[in-house]
């Protein structure tokens, strides 16, 4: 059966094949514009999530606890390193969390953070008296593989290999010291990332004696004064309190019944959204709206015009098929323009931001694409078949010979 | 004459009565509606979230099973008992309190499956980390949980008996681990002691409510449900001989299970440690059997999607009776000639929910904008309750010619006019509770109550708008329906019940 009406939809689509191919480049056009944003958007997206388990990795192993001024942590367009905005966190607290915590155990260590002159973040670690720059900071400040100081510290990942996207080329290591004399940064803490044994205990301890707000949300940042946004999850917190000193995300940690996916993603979905939701952002999704109406609009005309044939097809009682001769059209119509979108999308991609072309993230956005397709598929038919069920089969023959 | 169409006299019975008796076949058993029943409430994040609220769950587990499981439970029995018919909530209300009524019921009572499921997607791929150690990037996480959707919509589109045949063989794992947390508890317990101070006095145990209000209103919300295997009321073998072993040992268990998992994770993970999602899973690695994680995590991974299976096929038979009834458009009528599934009705939801699930991840503050949702749908959840709860006090008096019957009311709430208001009285505190504590206990932390009633509030006012505009849109089609004419349309799918039953 499932052969015989895909062989009624090929024949119906080919039947209208101007229409048919009409709509599916107009279809796919709208799905190339949304692969275009989808890759811009997942490479902002990248890059911070890079960034962030590098920190995570390198800095802290399994860090589990970040700690920040109270004005969070934003991501750096510029650099690509995340960063603290306009604050640092305070050295004695900093140093108490670090060395006098119970039950915590230091991982990390100092950050300095962006200089004014120079848009290059550092991170820095204690253990190993070394810090990291990426690629982009290395070509800014004419580093390269000949200098004389980098060669002196040979790159040493060995947190990094089980991300190759980062890997040796794409971030660089060098002595503490000699980076901050290269770049002329201060030795300020940013932040400090750890890992304590017992989240809970830092939550109902630490937090509470250093009145730090414990969250799991990465959007949460406290702005000192009255009017406060980030509300207590400590106690100690509640009011907003002006002296509050910090931020602490948990970030293997989920806190109640808040967090249905991890830190993480929910950090990802910040600066993903960011992206998509610029004016190109809302534009890519009006197109893909367009192209669905475009389908539709053709979908209705040719039901119009096969009013006969379903006109037979209820009045001998398969109507109850005719709901899957519509999704088997639509589906194929779909999946040929997605297909059609797929490649123009790559080629828009190579030819407008050839920078930006990277397999990898094609294919994520490839896969987040298809995520639309059911819905499309689905309401592609299910309105048109709408339209057929309100006539009786003896309307649709009439109309039909009329 | 089948049990539905024994309830009212055939001239004054609606679509919703006269078609689906005639159409769908009846396929579900006793053990099948066990098996609905608990798994429909029983959520696998639930004891993990309720062990952190410490000792004290276990008060407030018993005062939600009291004020709002049992009275719930039996106000549904009764309901179900006098209008075995498909759509359960839809029927009841329509023939109680209107047609506006109806339509409501079915609408509130129908609108949550998207809150559900797609947090059901989300503890789905909790598990899957959980027991492959992977770290989902937001791509694969949204991804997985589309996947997931599409996935359980495919399994749905079979026929009933087959998609029951496969949550009825993911049941018996589930059950089984769920009460070995118990054990792995009690292990730990006996061996390293219990990681959660077990308590010095009786008095640590009883709920206190200006605390813990919010954890009852969780507790509510984990006993949502009761109402929804009566959606298929056609589809069951006889619901008057069946539903009362659903409705008392479905709540047995699940009283049982609830307690259980919750003691044993208690005892094993410290109050307030215990993962919101995925504990009873993680909750054997906290007991001294790491090894345990992966395999058990696994079968939750397949348990729940045999949950939002359930889900699918149970929620969409609720669309397909308001078709019918032409509340919504026809097309959610589509019944496939060979499964007999409302093939319309599930797709319609596994596409609703694939774009709530790309919406909730095109949001920067992720956390609040899910947490918002939910608790505005548990909002709706519990209006939906009163659809079914009030209707009992109404169709005493209003039916009492068919309570006179002892064939056709073969149960009803014992202890007279008094027992009814009494369970009445109950379910509706206890409902009208856990509705107070969405609004003034927020879920999430880090939102204060004047920042988050509003949301919530306007969520549900939506909600309900969007409901009052299909049902206004589609109040001339459903006025003007030509009961013959339908009859005959429908003939050609009739069911040759001596076979079928």
């Amino acid at each position: 059966l499932i052969y015989k009406f895909f062989k009624m939809a090929i024949a119906n689509l080919l039947r209208y094949g101007t229409r048919t191919a009409l709509t599916s480049v107009g279809l796919a056009l709208a799905i190339a514009v949304v692969l275009f944003v989808n890759v811009i958007s997942l490479s902002f997206e990248s890059g911070a999530a890079q960034v962030y388990r590098y920190l995570q990795m390198v800095q802290a192993g399994v860090a589990n606890v970040w700690v920040t001024p109270t004005t969070g942590i934003n991501l750096d367009s510029s650099t690509g390193f995340f960063t603290t905005e306009g604050g640092t966190l305070p050295e004695s607290l900093a140093d108490q969390i670090l060395k006098s915590g119970p039950g915590i155990k230091v991982v990390v260590a100092a950050l300095p953070g962006i200089t004014t002159t120079r848009p290059v973040t550092l991170y820095g670690r204690s253990d190993r008296q070394t810090a990291a720059i990426n690629q982009a900071a290395k070509h800014q400040l004419n580093l390269n593989g000949n200098d004389t100081q980098l060669n002196q510290v040979p790159v040493q990942f060995d947190l990094t290999e089980s991300l190759p996207e980062i890997g040796a080329g794409g971030l660089i290591e060098l002595p503490l010291a000699t980076a901050q004399k290269i770049l002329d940064l201060p030795a300020v803490v940013h932040w400090v990332m750890l890992k304590s044994p017992n989240v809970v205990e830092f939550r109902d301890t630490i937090a509470q004696q250093q009145n730090i707000l414990v969250t799991t949300d990465p959007t949460v940042k406290v702005q000192t004064g009255p009017a406060q946004t980030g509300q207590a999850q400590t106690g100690q917190a509640q009011a907003g309190l002006p002296d509050q000193r910090g931020i602490a995300y948990l970030l293997r940690d989920r806190l109640g019944r808040g967090d249905l996916v991890t830190f993480d993603v929910k950090l990802a979905a910040i600066y993903f959204n960011q992206a998509s939701s610029t004016l190109l952002g809302w534009l890519a999704k009006i197109t893909l709206g367009l192209g669905f109406v475009l389908m539709l609009s053709a979908a209705l005309l040719s039901l119009e015009e096969r009013r006969h044939e379903f006109g037979i097809l209820t009045a001998v009682g398969v109507s109850s098929d005719v709901l899957y001769l519509f999704l088997l059209e639509s589906l194929i119509l779909f999946i040929g323009a997605t297909l059609l979108g797929i490649g123009i999308g790559i080629l828009l991609l190579q030819i407008l931001v050839p920078t930006l072309f990277n397999w990898s993230i094609i294919l994520k956005s490839v896969v987040l694409v298809i995520c639309y397709l059911p819905p499309m598929v689905i309401f592609g038919s299910l309105i048109p078949a709408q339209q057929l069920l309100r006539k009786s089969p003896l309307e649709l023959l009439r109309t039909a010979t009329a | 004459m089948t049990e539905a169409t024994r309830a009212t006299p055939i001239d004054q019975q609606s679509l919703a009565e006269l078609i689906p008796p005639r159409i769908l076949p009846r396929v579900l058993g006793r053990w099948d509606l066990i098996v609905i029943y608990v798994s429909i409430i029983f959520g696998s994040y639930a004891s993990g979230q309720m062990a952190n609220a410490g000792w004290q769950a276990i008060g407030i587990w018993i005062l939600a099973y009291l004020l709002f499981l049992l009275p719930a439970g039996l106000c549904s029995l009764e309901m179900g008992n006098l209008f075995p018919d498909e759509g359960g909530v839809y029927v009841w209300a329509s023939k109680t309190m209107g047609k506006l009524a109806g339509f409501f019921g079915g609408w509130l009572s129908w609108l949550p499956v998207f809150g559900a499921v797609v947090t059901w997607t989300a503890i789905i791929t909790s598990y899957l980390t959980t027991a492959t150690g992977w770290e989902l990037e937001l791509w694969q996480q949204v991804s997985l949980q589309v996947l997931i959707v599409w996935v359980s919509v495919g399994i749905a589109l079979f026929s009933l008996r087959t998609a029951q045949n496969m949550v009825n063989k993911l049941f018996y794992p589930f059950i089984f681990f769920a009460a070995l947390t118990f054990f792995a508890g009690l292990f730990h317990a006996l061996t390293q002691g219990s990681a959660t101070p077990l308590p010095n006095s009786f008095s640590e145990l009883l709920p206190n409510l200006s605390e813990n209000g919010a954890v009852f209103a969780l507790a509510v919300l984990l006993l949502l449900g009761v109402e929804t295997p009566f959606n298929m009321g056609v589809e069951i073998r006889s619901v008057r001989r069946s539903a009362p072993w659903m409705v008392f040992g479905g709540s047995l268990m699940l009283g049982v299970l609830y307690l259980l998992t919750t003691t044993g994770i208690m005892m094993a993970t410290p109050a307030g440690e215990a993962d919101p999602y995925a504990a009873l899973a993680k909750v054997y690695g906290d007991a001294g059997f790491p090894w345990l994680v992966p395999t058990v995590g696994m079968i939750y991974v397949l348990t729940n999607l045999g949950q939002i299976v359930l889900y699918q096929y149970a929620y969409a038979r609720l669309l397909f009776v308001s078709g019918i009834e032409r509340h919504f458009p026809k097309v959610f009528t589509y019944l496939d000639p060979r499964t007999r599934t409302p093939v319309a009705a599930i797709l319609l939801q596994g596409a609703v929910m694939t774009l709530i699930v790309l919406v909730m991840y095109s949001n920067s503050n992720l956390t609040n904008a899910t947490q918002v949702m939910l608790a505005a749908l548990t909002v709706v959840w519990c209006l939906s309750n009163y659809f079914f709860i009030f209707p009992v006090v109404i169709a005493r008096r209003k039916y009492a010619h068919l309570y006179a019957d002892s064939d056709h009311v073969t149960w009803k709430i014992p202890g007279g006019s008094f027992g009814v208001w009494l369970t009445v009285i109950a379910a509706t505190i206890g409902n009208t509770v856990a509705i107070y504590y969405c609004f003034m206990a927020p879920w999430v932390a880090d939102m204060a109550v004047s920042a988050w009633a509003p949301q919530v509030g306007t969520v549900v006012a939506v909600g309900i708008i969007l409901g009052l505009a299909i049902y206004l849109m589609n109040l001339k089609n459903s006025q003007s329906i030509d009961v013959e004419d339908e009859l005959a349309q429908y003939a050609v799918l009739e069911t040759d019940k001596s076979e079928a039953t």
